[in-house]
Order: structure tokens, then sequence, then C-alpha cells
């Protein structure tokens, strides 16, 4: 789990470097950017390039970024490479550190070259075989100036790979969407920490493989007070419970799923097979008295419990008396695939939320339920992870998908900390809430997985590891991780056109051996 | 969603405030009352159902749940009081009671909440003993 920051986190960072630690300003530039020429070094061969005598362009801006672009290139030089360095303004405008970092650069017999209009870097950065982008750093707001912008655009133009210093210039740190041009790079070395736009949104795309550079500031004061963090594969392992020799089907937890309408079949069954493919025990899917045929026929392993219906085919009101019984020998309960509209239903839907005493996921028309009474969620006897969609958690809030995906994790923290639940965000980064905070950002997953059923199959692994006996938090986490791999391992085998929800559950099997559970 | 609030002095006001709503009403309709214990809740439905044609006086059905009257229209008269879960509402049908062709009166209503419908006529009573009752009334139907 590494902590990911905001600008003005990363900001607090070095201030607290420089002042309680007493690291200098020019030490912390200096371990930057000679921590990014190492990184670049030993990524020579993954961007098709020699070892050694590389033709490198430094393209520098005036602050911080520029002054760890002078040590870049100064310490590239040392490792035996022909470097240049471009400067976007005058000497004179690059002060403090920078500005020391550049004399010391030049003193080294690289001298820098003065452009005042980007054409410049037309003619020079196509004899180069790589490009470094030593523009704009964590610290830049709005769009960059035209000086810039225009350099941005050639970087892009000149058809180099392209090695970004701490972000890609032009794409604002903290996750939005750039204001204007935005550097597309091969490998972005950062400094320190991750920050939010090389995880989440636009940035993905645009930063390349991403590497986090050490820059001399112990690991436990970079990550003091950090509130974000990207999962991987190790968390995911560490959580997960091993399998003993001597265990039985009731050793693994058993899992109520209460889940399909009449016409909404396969959404109960997907859960329940993405649920037994995750090491659950035992499964039982209670469902809709109409649909429950269908729903038998296309389950071999989990059990059906036909309930009470409504006219309109969906679970009725009335049959909370007997999903009670049901639930009380069940270890968790799954709520909500393929269950319906109908008001009775929805009833039904916010009584098993609210008053169930086992930990529960609740998905789909589940949380469509949840608008407007969302305060009760407050009073729930057991843990509550809800895993909506923007669509869902916009209904939910009683706002618009524009005002959740403005800012998703700030959207995430305040739902999961006002109501006390676990929260998942789906969409292309999926981000978790906990109810102390802690966000959790999860890397594995792609666009393929946009079709319909794959949130059922996340509610059926998420169901299973809290029916296993998984710490809430823990079975979140695990359940996103895996179900992204899964359809990352499924993408591999289809393609993400192709990819369809039964895929992912087909592909769960590698995802736990990648991960390394089980053994 | 209309709003309206009166004041009363005596149960016989209250009552009369309980009445004139219960004019209004129409099959499917569904009146949540809310309030302290003595707050006035039962005197209101006993209004609400002279409003509604109920011969006889309606007491509360603390200990049966579901009271049922023959008016202009059937007549749910609920406490929830007693119950301690939706889960119990649930089971004694109350969705189907307020889904079906009769009005439905619910005392205690803040236990059911999520349970009710939108269209749910919501009646707030504040004060209790001898002090002056303020009656609020927060009603979403279509104005007739």
């Amino acid at each position: 789990m590494r902590p990911v920051f905001t600008a003005d986190e990363m900001r607090r960072v070095d201030q607290r470097a420089i002042r309680e630690l007493g690291i200098p300003g020019a030490t912390l530039m200096e371990n930057a950017g000679r921590g990014a020429a190492a990184c670049i070094q030993a990524s020579l061969p993954e961007l098709g390039l020699p070892r050694r005598g590389v033709r490198v362009a430094v393209v520098c801006g005036k602050g911080g970024n520029g002054g760890d672009g002078f040590v870049v290139a100064r310490s590239l030089k040392r490792g035996g490479h022909r470097v240049e360095v471009f400067l976007l303004a005058r000497r004179e405008e690059v002060r403090g550190d920078a500005g020391v970092k550049l004399r010391e650069m030049e003193r080294r017999g690289i001298r820098a070259r003065v452009l005042d209009e980007a054409a410049g870097l037309a003619r020079a950065l196509p004899a180069a075989q790589l490009v470094v982008d030593a523009m704009l750093g964590t610290g830049a707001r709005g769009a960059p100036e035209p000086l810039v912008a225009g350099a941005i655009e050639q970087v892009n133009a000149c058809g180099r790979p392209v090695v970004a210093l701490d972000v890609p210039s032009g794409l604002p740190a903290d996750g939005g969407m750039p204001e204007g041009p935005a550097v597309r790079a091969a490998l972005t070395t950062t400094f320190a920490g991750l920050k939010r736009a090389l995880v989440s949104g636009p940035g993905v795309e645009l930063a390349g493989r991403v590497a986090v550079v050490d820059i001399g500031v112990p690991p436990a004061e970079v990550g003091r007070g950090a509130a974000t963090f990207v999962l991987d594969a190790g968390d995911v392992a560490r959580q997960l419970p091993r399998r003993a020799r001597d265990s039985h089907k009731g050793s693994y937890g058993h899992l109520l799923v209460i889940a399909g309408s009449v016409g909404k079949t396969g959404a109960a069954a997907l859960a329940a097979r993405a649920a037994m493919r995750s090491g659950v025990g035992l499964v039982t899917v209670a469902t809709a008295a109409g649909a429950q045929p269908v729903v038998a026929s296309l389950l071999l392993e989990a059990m059906t419990e036909p309930v009470p219906d409504t006219p309109s085919g969906t679970m009725a009101s009335k049959a909370r008396g007997r999903l009670g019984e049901l639930a009380e020998r069940r270890d968790a309960v799954a709520v909500g695939p393929g269950l319906g509209l109908d008001d009775d239903t929805q009833a039904l839907a916010r009584s098993l939320v609210f008053e169930f005493r086992q930990p529960m996921v609740a998905d789909a028309d589940a949380l469509t339920a949840l608008a407007g009474h969302l305060d009760h969620l407050r009073g729930a006897p057991a843990a509550r992870c809800l895993t909506p969609h923007p669509g869902e958690m916009a209904r939910m809030l009683g706002a618009t998908v524009a005002d959740v995906e403005r800012d998703r994790i700030a959207t995430v923290r305040q739902f999961a900390t006002a109501w006390g639940v676990h929260v998942v965000l789906k969409g292309g980064t999926s981000v978790i809430g906990l109810p102390d905070g802690m966000v959790l950002l999860n890397p594995t997953g792609n666009p393929g997985m946009a079709s319909g059923g794959t949130g059922d199959v996340l509610t059926g692994v998420l169901g299973a590891f809290l029916a296993r006996g998984m710490a809430p938090g823990a079975a979140v986490a695990a359940a996103v991780y895996l179900h992204g791999l899964a359809g990352d391992v499924a993408a591999e085998r289809v393609g993400q056109e192709s990819l369809v929800a039964g895929d992912v559950i087909e592909a769960l099997p590698e995802a736990f051996r990648r991960v390394g559970a089980g053994h | 969603m209309v709003r309206t609030e009166h004041t009363t002095a005596t149960a016989e006001e209250t009552a009369a405030v309980g009445e004139a709503l219960g004019r209004t009403l129409v099959a499917g309709d569904v009146v949540a009352l809310y309030g302290e214990l003595g707050a006035g809740k039962t005197c209101c439905v006993q209004g609400l159902a002279r409003g509604l044609d109920v011969a006889g006086h309606p007491t509360s059905p603390t200990f049966v749940l579901v009271n049922e009257y023959r008016g202009r229209l059937p007549v749910h008269h609920v406490d929830a009081y007693r119950t301690a879960t939706l889960g119990e509402l649930l089971d004694l049908g109350l969705l189907d009671l307020m889904g079906g062709d009769g009005v439905t009166l619910l005392e205690w209503a803040d236990k059911a909440e999520p349970l009710l419908p939108a269209r749910t006529v919501r009646v707030r009573i504040e004060g209790v003993g001898d002090e002056a009752r303020v009656i609020a009334i927060e009603d979403p139907r279509e104005a007739a």
C-alpha cells in the first residue's frame, strides 16, 4: 500500500523535510535529479535504447522542475550520454535552488540553450533519442503559458520516448483534466511519493510507467498524515485467509445472496458464481419465487430458495420473515443484483440493509432503495459495504453524476465517514472509502469491464470474503483488487471488446494465483 | 409539497384539524403522525376518522398494532409504538395496507420512516400536557 499525495500534501512533506529534518532544499533537488537519472539509466533497455551514448534532450522550465532537470542532465552526462538542455526562460529568471543547479550544470560543461519560441524545439528534438520533460512539476496550476504549451506540443510531436520528471507537464497533479496540452510520457519518475494524477483520471494514460524516486526523506516521514493509498498485490495476499488442510466447507463461511427477479435472473446467478469462485464454503441464493427455477438452472454449486414475490415478479416485502430466517444461519449477506425497483421490493431492501445482523454488501437496486434514507445506515448492526457506480452514487446523494465525478476521492471519503460505511465508487480507477476516512485507490481493471454484470461479479466476490470472516476493510480492498485483476486476465484472453462478466468469473482463479493466494 | 401549521388549545380543536385533513383523503393515501406520548396523535386520528365518515370512536391500537374501520373508505389504523424493527412492520403487511385501496393512518411513524411511500402526508404534533399544540402538516399530494 503506497501513499498518494495531492500537490498541497506534497508541499507539506517538502517543508517538513526542510524545516524539521534540516534537509536543505537544494539537497532534495539533487537527490531527486540523481534518483531520476539512475531510474532513466535503468530503464534504457525498456525504452529501446543503448546503455551508453544516448542523445538526450532535457527540456527545462524556470521553476523547481527545471532545477531537477539540470541535475538529471549533469548526472546523465557523467553516465556517458550526450546531453542537450533547452531552457524555456531567460537565465536570470531561474532563481533559488534551481538557479544554483543551473550554474552547477553549466560549470560541468553543459550550456543551456535558451529558447524564446517553441519552434526551436521542432528542429532540435528529432536529433535526440530520448526527451526528458522538466518543464512543469507538481506545483503548477492552470493552463501552461504559451511558450511552455508550445514546447509540450513539440515534445509530443517529436516521436521520441519521453521521461517526465515528477508529473507530465501540463497535467494537474491532483487528478483533474489538463487545461491545455499535456506531455504524454513513456515513463514518469515521481519524487518522494505518488501524486493523485498518476494513479487516477486522465493522468494514468499520460504518465506511462510510474517509478517513485527516493529523495532522502524517510518513508515514515513521507507517509505521515497520508490518508489516500494505492493498493498492490501484496496487500491482498496478506489479507486473504489461508486454507488449512483439515478444513471442510463450513470452515469457509456461508453466504446468502438476496437477488434476482423475473427477467433479471442472470444478475443473481453471476453474483453467486463469483462468490463460489472466491473461496466461500457455501452459497444460498434467495430469489423471487417466479425467478427461482431459472436461477437454479443457471447454478450447479449454489442452493436456491424461492421467497414470496410481487405481481411484477420481484421480491415482496412479506418475504422479510423468511429472509430473516435464512440469514440467521449465514455468515454474510449480499443484496441487490436484479432485485427490482418495485416500491414494495425497495422497502424490503431498506429493511434488510438497516436491520440484518450480518455483514452485508449492498449493490445495484438495493442502493437505489437507500436514496433519501442514508441516515439510517449509521444504525446498521453490522458492517455495510456499498458498491455504487457513479450513477447509483449520484442517485443516493440526490446529486448529479458530474458532482460525484468532479472529485471522486472527496465524494467517497465524505460518504464513508458521514454514514460509517465502506463504499466502493466504481469507474476507471475504483475508489474505496473506509469509515475512518482512509481512501484506497485500485490500480487493476480495464475499460473492457464496462459491460453488464461485472458489478454483480464484484458483489459476489466481496460477499464471499465477508462470509469467510475477513474484516470488512480488508474484504473490500481484496475484492476490488482481485475483481479488477480478473478483468485484466480476461482481457488478455478475449480482448477488451468482447469481455463479458462471465469471463471475469472464469479468470478469478488466475487472479488469485497471480496475487499468490491460497499457498 | 403544501405545508400548513395550526395552533390548537384543546383536544377538540386538534381533532377538528384532523377532521379537515380527513375529508381530503382518497384511496391509497397514507397519513403519518409524529409526536411525543400524550401529544394528541390518537385525538388527531379520531378527527381523521370523522373526516372519513367512520362511525364510532377509534382508540389507539397499541396492543393489536392494526385496527380496521369502515368509513367512506376502508381505514387502517396502525400504531408502531411497540414494534422494534422495520422487519416486524413488513411482516405485519404494512406495505400491503399502504398499497391497498384504503387509507392508512400511522402513529409513531418515525419507526417506519424508511418504509413510507413518497406521497405520505406527515402530521407533526408539538407540545404536551396543558400546553397549546402546534400541528405542522406536510402534504406532498397534488393539490385537488
